[in-house]
């Protein structure tokens, strides 16, 4: 692949990508620290927003590291799909 | 696109090094500065004077606001500190929509009110490190960026490193390259926990608008709301709307808090909530010398009875983590010596970052025989962006002490000419040759840092006579720091100049064996 068309894609990914995932995971995170830790809702939905910067950052590192551009998409969609599926499960439960 | 993990890390480290430097060097230097906020404002407004504290001042208080209106539902004592020397009355008034406040600015002796000179002070670096002028603009958005790519810098650099130690006790001083890199890696390695957690609690610090998503979904008023359940305080206090007088002394209170907070000045402000109702309430603020934590530790009474009401209750983890991280990020609790460590903390990550400006760029220059546009773009940008930064800043003292008094809107006027300086600056970087505009504008900056300690002498000599009399040390330490950036700045200059004369040296050397051989 061209080597500016990889750079501006894994640039996008770090930049929006990450953003969207880091949201993603201060939804999912809610259930988590609800559920498994015990917290109060506005504890947890607190707690979630702070660790979702740790996906933030984890995610720029990952999205410049990984071999292929399109791997570090394919994986932002899917670990967000994870996240939206935890959402949803905790807003059953 | 690179074939491994290190040398990955090592191309973000140079890129989003590059691409954010200036604006970090730009958050870091004003940030660091904001360590002494209360020091430096209370040098740019020296008609505060140099008086000491003391627990006496209420009392005397208490019946001045007591005169000033009969209808006030809330009255407030800032006594005045070490660090901030402004004795504060103030008083609100209920009005239709929010109350009115009032305040007074008082002379601890005479209880006089002192007419202050409009300033921002140092207040200024505090809210231009976060919002860049551009509150309303999205500063606040900018500055989170910034942070989080300081992170992914700290992040990355430790694996520009091959050799941790090694590289941790070596500078070598006798080529500008060399040094620059060693004391990037030296000063990398120093500043590595100081800096993830000033980035880090930035980040936390503004939560509500990078991250507000899920307290929206789960909240009707969104972080608001979250705020409020997650955060502990005192109950409204409830009127009994019986009229009394309000209280006339407030030893009682003080000797009490005494027993609760033994150390000395432990009183930072009192609030009297109520005054004219026999259900009023007095709040004692704490000094914040004890804990890491940004919730303020108080004591609340009942006017009347002198009885003391029950405390906050304590927070939850979450808001601990939150709180605990914000209150190291602006640490109100540091004493003078830990305030300087963290003071030179602060300058060591903003010669880290501008060292790193500095070695992309060299080493750049070092390999291209045609130089690209880009490399004289981040050339001029680092002479105005660093250098330049520091003469602005120079200039804004300059201008709190050189503006006249009463003209209008002079606190803006100040900040304009920081602003205008640093757009000069930035010009003068691209009219002069890249080394020569460095040392001038640093030569500049030396000068006038050498020079404003004399120059707020010869305007009114009572000031710092005053400060001297007093032990007044942030006035003097002030004058005293001028002095020594001054010094580093003219000692910066000097080998610049060193640096520079060299290689023309060698020239001179080789023309003439040149000449020499020619001769022969």
């Amino acid at each position: 692949m061209n080597y500016r068309l990889n750079i501006t894609l894994r640039s996008l990914a770090a930049i929006f990508g990450s953003y969207g995932l880091a949201v993603a995971s201060s939804f999912a995170l809610v259930p988590i620290f609800m559920h498994v830790f015990g917290c109060f809702k506005a504890d947890a939905v607190y707690l979630g927003t702070i660790f979702s910067y740790v996906f933030y950052f984890a995610c720029v590192i990952f999205s410049f590291n990984r071999a292929s551009v399109l791997l570090v998409w394919r994986d932002i969609t899917l670990v967000c799909f994870i996240f939206y599926l935890m959402h949803y499960i905790g807003n059953i439960l | 696109m690179k074939p491994d993990f290190r040398r990955c890390m090592i191309w973000l480290h140079t890129y989003s090094g590059l691409l954010i430097g200036w604006l970090l060097f730009v958050i870091f230097v004003t940030g660091t500065l904001s360590y002494f906020n209360l020091e430096i404002s209370q040098w740019m407004k020296p008609e505060l004077g140099s008086y000491k504290s003391s627990d006496k001042l209420l009392n005397q208080s208490l019946s001045l606001l007591s005169e000033q209106t009969n209808k006030s539902q809330r009255w407030q004592i800032n006594l005045p500190t070490e660090r901030d020397n402004q004795f504060v009355i103030s008083w609100s008034i209920p009005d239709v929509k929010r109350a009115k406040r009032f305040s007074m600015i008082l002379d601890s002796q005479t209880f006089n009110e002192i007419k202050v000179r409009d300033t921002n002070g140092g207040n200024f670096f505090r809210t231009f490190h976060y919002t860049l002028e551009l509150r309303g603009f999205g500063g606040r958005y900018i500055a989170g960026i910034a942070a989080m790519v300081m992170l992914i810098g700290i992040f990355t650099g430790v694996f520009t490193h091959r050799r941790f130690f090694k590289d941790f006790f070596t500078i070598r001083i006798n080529k500008l390259m060399k040094t620059l890199t060693d004391t990037h890696a030296v000063m990398g390695v120093i500043t590595l926990p100081f800096c993830f957690v000033i980035s880090f609690s930035a980040l936390l610090i503004y939560i509500s608008i990078y991250v507000p998503f899920s307290a929206q979904h789960h909240f009707d008023n969104g972080y608001r709301d979250l705020n409020k359940l997650v955060s502990t305080s005192l109950p409204k206090v409830t009127a009994s709307n019986i009229a009394v007088e309000p209280i006339k002394d407030l030893m009682p209170f003080v000797n009490t808090v005494k027993t609760y907070w033994p150390e000395k000045a432990a009183i930072k402000s009192i609030v009297y909530e109520q005054p004219f109702d026999s259900n009023g309430r007095i709040l004692v603020y704490r000094n914040p010398l004890i804990s890491l934590s940004n919730k303020a530790e108080v004591l609340a009474f009942h006017a009347k009875s002198a009885e003391l009401l029950a405390p906050i209750e304590p927070e939850r983890t979450a808001r601990v983590i939150r709180r605990i991280f914000y209150g190291l990020h602006e640490a109100h609790f540091a004493t003078p010596t830990l305030r300087w460590l963290f003071f030179f903390m602060g300058v060591a990550s903003c010669i880290l970052i501008a060292s790193g400006l500095i070695i992309w760029l060299n080493k750049r220059l070092d390999k291209v025989k045609k130089r690209h546009l880009g490399h004289t773009l981040v050339e001029r940008l680092n002479i105005a962006g660093i250098a330049g930064l520091l003469l602005a800043i120079t200039s804004y003292f300059y201008a709190n002490r050189i503006i006249p008094l009463n003209i209008e809107s002079r606190a803006e006027l100040e900040v304009t000419t920081f602003l205008l300086v640093w757009f000069i600056c930035l010009i003068y970087s691209f009219i002069r040759p890249a080394l020569k505009a460095w040392s001038e504008i640093l030569f500049f900056t030396a000068l006038a840092l050498l020079l404003l300690p004399l120059v707020d002498f010869l305007i009114e000599p009572n000031w710092l006579m005053q400060a001297l009399e007093y032990k007044n040390m942030a006035y003097i330490g002030f004058d005293l720091a001028l002095l020594f950036s001054g010094g580093v700045c003219l000692s910066i200059y000097k080998w610049l100049k060193g640096v520079i004369e060299k290689p023309e040296a060698k020239n001179i050397k080789s023309e003439i064996k040149t000449k020499e051989r020619a001769l022969c």
